[in-house]
């Protein structure tokens, strides 16, 4: 019997069951050899608490109940009843998570917007755990005391950040989504991640006061930047992204925005105002589209088409920025699901740049139209444009 | 073959994977599930009980183990424990302790594979993945990247 070339798998299994409340050690051993680190991975487990009417009490009841040395996976849904009340009882659901070293958490408060910040500093303390990857929270505050030192994917929503320096928090992070942040400390700032980080999703479903206002990130190859329809966007960031590859801005229409620019009868005082704020709407995008330079592959709404050409005067006397750009696609049209003819000016400012251009593409109902319909208006100015 | 002492208790006959006889009353023997099984299917009778993959040092300790389990039903506990710490105390070493284990969970005697397992647990707390690996010489099989990204994904168990 040859023992000593390799344990049978119950022998390890056996041995290694006696590590289930000591995580530590448990994960340690997942270095030992495959064979180990199999049986280790199969400890693991992941938890989904999306039901909201469960209480915290009885959430930590099932928890316990189980030998649980190691979760990889944790999400966790409620709805606070009633301001301030539970709080602390969610935080030990948290801390027990944390305390089995947590890869990836989930945490949904969906407390009632009325309540506001409440939702906080107790929180957060649990949150301090080394084995964090991925934290993604919804509708809540962090505070100004948060660290997630190896946290390296970030999903907020409807969050408020009231902590000015949030990169140095998270200096590992290399996926950040945003969906309606709340910057109010940002406001007028520059929003300055570290290199490392690589991807970057801005989205706004809702109408917000303190919009970003300058991003400059070294590391970026990915920006995505969308603001949904109804949301009454006032001004675009100022960007500088170097090493950018991709970038997509799926901007929809401000309400009435086009006809209002579009008239030249005499406007109302209110109108007047209006329009200022629209005409500010139609150059930031232009400024960002400019900070886009670098971009490969570009993905642009229909609206972002439509405000290009509504500035004739300031696209033709811009050379296209678009030097290295390969691929430009059209998102889908939801209004009248037509494909938009991009007109010849617009054409000249994204695609005359580049020498690199190979596709250009518009999607409709999901799929992939070729560029000739798109072109329809501007093609033949374009000769030299193998497409 | 089975052999009737003189308080009527029947004895069996087990053989190791060198060769060496062991006599035992059947009531000790049946503390393996292996062996319980295999008398229950009548194999006993026909001589002594072949254990292939047990040596005669492994199966004395085992035996050892079993007759005090078997004898001590009514004994108190705390006295079985101290005799068990004693016992794999005596089995010196992780080596001598693997091959009890591997015996017992060939034999399936719960208790002792529990003892056992305890025993080498406790041996490899706080160890680093490296000595777990030079006690039992573990081949490790991790290719540079894969042994790279098992460190880093877990590098705050090892700080």
């Amino acid at each position: 019997m040859d023992r000593l070339s390799s344990l049978p798998d119950d022998i390890v299994l056996h041995i290694l069951s006696f590590f289930l409340k000591d995580t530590k050690s448990f994960v340690r051993f997942s270095a030992v050899s495959r064979q180990w680190n199999t049986h280790l991975e199969s400890f693991v487990r992941d938890f989904f608490f999306d039901d909201e009417s469960l209480s915290p009490s009885a959430i930590l009841e099932s928890l316990e109940s189980q030998d649980v040395p190691k979760i990889g996976t944790f999400r966790l849904s409620f709805r606070p009843p009633q301001k301030c009340r539970g709080e602390a009882s969610y935080g030990k659901v948290i801390d027990f998570a944390t305390s089995r070293f947590v890869n990836n958490l989930t945490v949904n408060f969906n407390y009632d917007r009325r309540y506001g910040k409440v939702w906080n500093t107790v929180l957060w303390k649990g949150l301090a755990c080394p084995s964090l990857k991925t934290l993604r929270l919804n509708c809540c505050s962090l505070g100004d005391t948060f660290s997630f030192p190896t946290v390296t994917t970030m999903h907020l929503e409807n969050c408020s950040i009231q902590r000015f320096d949030l990169f140095l928090a998270c200096p590992n992070l290399k996926e950040l989504c945003l969906v309606d942040p709340d910057f109010y400390l940002l406001r007028g700032k520059t929003m300055k991640p570290g290199a490392k980080l690589v991807r970057l999703s801005v989205e706004y479903n809702r109408p917000t006061w303190w919009g970003i206002t300058k991003i400059s990130a070294p590391g970026l190859e990915y920006f995505r930047f969308v603001v949904d329809h109804g949301v009454d966007m006032e001004y675009f960031p100022v960007v500088d992204f170097p090493s950018l590859q991709c970038a997509v801005i799926d901007a929809a229409h401000p309400m009435g925005i086009f006809d209002l620019i579009k008239n030249n009868q005499k406007l109302s005082k209110k109108l007047r105002g209006e329009r200022r704020k629209q005409n500010r709407f139609c150059i930031t995008l232009f400024k960002l589209l400019q900070g886009l330079y670098k971009a490969e592959y570009l993905s642009l709404s229909p609206a972002v088409i439509q405000v290009l050409s509504m500035l004739p005067n300031i696209i033709e006397r811009h050379s296209s920025p678009f030097a290295r750009l390969k691929t430009l696609a059209l998102l889908e049209n939801p209004v009248d699901m037509d494909v938009l003819p991009i007109p010849a000016n617009a054409l000249v400012y994204l695609l005359g740049g580049s020498y690199l251009v190979q596709r250009c593409f518009s999607f409709v109902n999901g799929k992939e139209k070729m560029a000739s319909s798109i072109l329809r208006s501007g093609y033949a100015r374009f000769g030299y444009l193998r497409l | 073959m089975s052999i009737t002492t003189e308080n009527n208790e029947k004895m069996i006959t087990l053989m190791s994977s060198d060769g060496e006889e062991f006599v035992v009353e059947e009531a000790v023997a049946a503390q393996s599930q292996t062996i319980k099984h295999l008398i229950e299917d009548g194999c006993s009778t026909e001589g002594s009980i072949p254990l292939p993959n047990v040596t005669g040092r492994v199966l004395s300790e085992v035996i050892q183990y079993c007759k005090k389990h078997s004898s001590s039903d009514d004994k108190e506990e705390k006295e079985l424990e101290a005799w068990d710490a004693e016992f794999v105390k005596a089995a010196d070493d992780h080596v001598a302790l693997t091959d009890l284990m591997m015996a017992a969970n060939f034999l399936d005697i719960k208790g002792l594979l529990d003892l056992v397992a305890q025993t080498l647990a406790n041996m490899i707390t706080g160890k680093s993945p490296e000595e777990v690996r030079r006690m039992w010489n573990i081949k490790n099989d991790f290719t540079p990247e894969e042994a790279e990204k098992v460190r880093k994904e877990n590098q705050w168990a090892f700080e």
